[in-house]
């Protein structure tokens, strides 16, 4: 049965995927100018030029373009990117490394946060409790992610205790292997937090809110009589029947931290997927827009995908279905 | 409004004493709403005491003041609850959750809400094993078998590992029952235990807890809108009407001739075949019970009373006991 | 008994079957026979109650005969004229005539409606009459079910149990229906609410020359209102009779076993 579920979640990827490839198509045929133009290639063998075109395929109507194009990519063509003057492939799977890198660790840090906290609040009993996890996430939220993430710039800058920018120091390659860690880490403190601080609080809400259903089921009373103590029900009860709700934020979350780390990687010159997206915009880049925005597809629809297997770990009901 | 002390005979090996019990829901617009107030009554080892009353009158209330779990917004507002010579009222609340479950339990009316969804039943059972015994985990599993068996499966092994929405409302409620007997507790409160299943079914869990009951001498506060149901089950019957107890005794005498106005007017009210001259309309009680907040200032059935005196409107009446085992609320059972 | 042989009855089922695929521990797949060969006869103005063991089809015979659940085989006829293979039309006008009233049927109360409104819902859909009008008529048939007019505005979480029952079956009346099922109806009501509910039924059937199908597990309850009396097991009727005769001395071995499985309330002399 789980392996008609994936399957099922797979097919529907694949559409969501062939959807977003003939939009980006379409968005990119919109743009005016030929991103072969000879004119914005100056300086180059116009032999090669011609040699790029012919094997993209852009001296031929759209619809055999796509095609040509769907079929390079299936076979991990993804097309040349003239402003880096690299295939597009091979651009994109050491942006989607640096990316994954950062929202592999901002994602779990930006639950383990909400859930501490989104607990902690649903099980006060007091007025004090609840008024200052309502506070501090409105006004976490009430901040713009921008403004957020200049703020810690600032800080940093102030301080001079972090990197402000980039992925690892100029003497890097120099380092040895701890070093070489250590410098990674400090380096990935800034983007991590701004994006953990801009994701935790809306995630924080979900969980105080499905944690304080759960809480006033009958079944919580009907333990409470059974004189299960009251941490024991929360972790092993309680949580399990929140879970759901909260395993289909999964994707969510993934989906709002790749919008969110676009803007976090471009603040704080993070080599992720969003600045060479930024990029490639700005240089009419058709090739890599497509790629980069395919790739960003295929992370939000996997997000979705370990959505649905955490669903389906945590609750029985869908299990028997 | 504290009654005067009740005549309650004492019973020879009292394992719970509820003295004055009053209990109501925080008004958000401020102060109390009374939902229970003067609830007096003891109850022996292997006894069972059934409550008899009418939705509104507070039985539920009065089953979860009893274990100390009422709902939010609920509160104790005064008496004592003497179980084994201990007031729960007063008990911190670490000392009263190793006493739930392990020396008191309670099942619900609803089995289905009375357990976790997302958890297999026998890891629900067991998981009360763990925390009052301390067990490992492999005794507390084999324990929930047996227990599982006790309670008439045939298969235990699957019904262990049975989520709750792959049981019956009759197997889930067995399930309940396995939870709340898993510690050998001597007081078992059932509220409502067999108002959501269907006939057969309620025959099979009343059988079944006759049949605890009588193995384990355990006593049991059964509480119930329908008299049928605590007739062949119920040693003493305690009648409610609107928070507070009206007439306390032991069947079948309560039944046969009762005291109360309430309660002989409830039991009239039961249908039963016609007379062969033609069927007639059922007895029925004039008017409404009051609700909680409203409830007049004397007693609180003297709107509906056919026997009401002078006296009813304004005094609350004295509990008076005309037979010794059968104390009575009633100012007409005066003298 | 009066002699019911003489008049056709009014809804009749006949050879009534009905099969549900059931699965159990995620994967069985078996069929369970819920009806069959099922006959009945509801005659107007008189009470036949169905009793059997959970799962002896029960509701399933019930909701057959509201039109509620298409049987597999077999034919519902009103006044004679079968509706499972009817047109729509012609089974929508039915539906109206036939009404089923459930346990908890006040859960199914829309929370937001006032109870008027509520009560005068099924009228809207069917397009009877001017708002002006249809407000009367529910409000007429709130105070025949004895709900003052006092209430009209308040919705079903500001009534007790008993009242929404009430509001239940006034919503069920509305359309002034010839034939009413009542499954388990009654179940879970308080004795002296039940009785006000019973007597109201009693007096409307002799009013309106009601047809009523009983489902009860309350023998007492079956013993003072029903004519005649049908026990179900595994979807077949396996006795039929008058109630006292059938009662106190059962036929079927599952007849006597249901009987002694129900608690009778044994009032004294006293009590009456």
């Amino acid at each position: 049965m789980i392996g008609r579920l994936v399957l099922r979640r797979a097919a529907a990827g694949l559409l969501l995927l062939l959807g977003v490839s003939v939009f980006g198509f379409l968005l990119a045929e919109l743009v005016p100018g030929d991103p072969f133009d000879p004119g914005r290639l100056e300086g180059r063998d116009p032999a090669a030029i011609e040699l790029l075109r012919a094997r993209y395929g852009l001296d031929r109507p759209l619809p055999q373009r796509y095609l040509r194009w769907v079929s390079l990519t299936v076979r991990g063509d993804l097309g040349y990117s003239l402003s880096f003057d690299r295939p597009v492939a091979e651009i994109l799977r050491v942006r989607a490394r640096n990316t994954l890198l950062l929202t592999g660790i901002a994602v779990p840090m930006a639950w383990l946060l909400a859930l501490v906290a989104g607990i902690w609040a649903a099980s006060r009993r007091g007025r004090w409790g609840r008024t200052a996890f309502a506070g501090a996430t409105s006004l976490l939220l009430a901040v713009p992610d921008l403004v957020l993430a200049l703020g810690l710039l600032l800080v940093a800058v102030q301080s001079g205790l972090l990197p402000t920018g980039g992925l690892r120091s100029l003497d890097f390659e120099a380092l040895g292997p701890l070093e070489k860690a250590r410098d990674l880490a400090a380096h990935l403190v800034l983007p991590a937090a701004a994006l953990v601080l801009s994701l935790a609080p809306r995630l924080a809400r979900y969980v105080q809110a499905s944690v304080a259903e759960v809480l006033a089921a009958p079944f919580v009373d009907a333990l409470r009589a059974a004189g299960i103590p009251r941490r024991r029900l929360l972790l092993r009860y309680v949580l399990p029947a929140a879970g759901n709700p909260l395993a289909s934020l999964v994707g969510f979350s993934v989906a709002s931290l790749l919008s969110a780390s676009l803007l976090v990687e471009i603040v704080m010159s993070w080599p992720g997927l969003g600045p060479a997206l930024l990029d490639a915009i700005l240089a009419r880049d058709v090739h890599l827009v497509i790629g980069a925005v395919l790739v960003s597809t295929l992370l939000l629809v996997a997000g979705n995908l370990i959505a649905d297997l955490l669903i389906y770990a945590l609750d029985p009901r869908i299990r028997s279905e | 409004m504290s009654p005067p002390p009740q005549p309650e005979p004492a019973s020879e090996d009292p394992l719970l004493e509820v003295r004055g019990l009053a209990a109501g829901y925080r008004d958000p617009r401020g102060g109390t709403v009374p939902v229970l107030d003067g609830v007096s009554f003891s109850l022996a080892r292997g006894e069972t005491l059934g409550v008899l009353g009418e939705s509104g009158c507070g039985k539920s209330t009065l089953a979860r003041a009893l274990l100390g779990i009422l709902p939010a917004g609920g509160e104790v507002t005064g008496g004592e609850v003497l179980f084994d010579g201990e007031d729960l009222l007063r008990l911190p609340e670490e000392r009263l959750e190793r006493l739930r479950g392990a020396g008191l339990a309670i099942v619900f009316q609803e089995p289905g809400l009375a357990l976790s969804p997302c958890m297999r039943v026998g890891e629900q059972v067991a998981d009360v094993l763990r925390v009052h015994r301390r067990w490992p985990p492999r005794r507390c599993r084999e324990r929930t078998l047996e227990l599982l068996a006790e309670v008439r499966f045939d298969n235990p092994e699957r019904i262990f590992s049975a989520y709750p929405h792959q049981l019956s409302g009759g197997q889930l409620q067995r399930v309940v029952i396995a939870r709340a007997l898993a510690c050998e507790p001597s007081l078992l409160v059932a509220d409502e235990p067999t108002a959501a299943l269907d006939a057969t079914t309620r025959s099979e869990i009343l059988d079944l807890l006759r049949d605890l009951r009588r193995r384990s001498r355990l006593a049991l506060v059964l509480i119930t809108h329908d008299p049928a149901l605590l007739g062949s089950f119920a040693d003493r019957v305690m009648v409610m009407y609107a928070g507070g107890p009206v007439e306390i005794g032991p069947l079948p005498g309560l039944y046969r001739q009762p005291l109360h106005p309430y309660t002989a007017a409830l039991l009239a009210c039961a249908p039963r075949p016609p007379a062969a001259t033609g069927r007639t309309p059922l007895t029925v009680i004039a008017g409404e019970p009051p609700e909680p907040g409203r409830r007049p200032a004397g007693c609180p059935f003297e709107p509906r009373c056919p026997e009401r005196l002078a006296a009813c409107s304004s005094e609350v009446p004295p509990w008076v006991t005309p037979d010794a085992n059968r104390p009575v609320r009633c100012h007409a059972r005066v003298g | 008994m009066s002699a019911e042989g003489d008049r056709p009855p009014l809804l009749a089922a006949t050879g009534l079957s009905k099969s549900y695929r059931q699965r159990r521990w995620g994967r069985v797949v078996f069929r369970v026979a819920a009806l069959a060969d099922v006959d009945l006869e509801l005659h107007a103005g008189r009470t036949t109650a169905l009793v059997g063991a959970s799962g002896s089809g029960k509701s399933t015979l019930g909701r057959c005969l509201a039109l509620l659940e298409a049987p597999d085989a077999g034919r519902v006829l009103l006044r004679g004229r079968d509706l499972v293979g009817a047109p729509r039309p012609q089974r929508r006008a039915a539906h109206r005539e036939i009404q089923l009233i459930f346990q908890d049927a006040a859960g199914a109360l829309n929370p937001r409606f006032t109870a008027v409104r509520a009560v005068a819902e099924p009228l809207e859909i069917a397009a009877r009459g001017g708002r002006r009008e249809r407000r009367e008529l529910a409000l007429e048939t709130m105070r025949l079910v004895g709900l003052p007019a006092a209430w009209a505005e308040r919705r079903p979480l500001e009534l007790s149990g008993g009242q929404r029952q009430r509001l239940a079956i006034a919503r069920a009346l509305v359309l002034e229906p010839r034939v009413l099922v009542l499954d388990e109806a009654f179940s879970g009501l308080d004795l002296s609410v039940q009785a006000q509910i019973v007597n109201l039924l009693q007096e409307l059937q002799q009013r309106l020359r009601l047809a009523m199908l009983l489902i009860s597990h309350d023998f007492s309850l079956v013993g003072y209102l029903a004519d005649e009396v049908a026990v179900l097991d595994g979807g077949r009727v396996i006795e039929r009779g008058a109630p006292a005769a059938l009662f106190a001395r059962p036929r079927h071995p599952r007849t006597a076993q249901l009987v002694a499985a129900t608690p009778l309330l044994t009032v004294g002399e006293g009590a009456g």
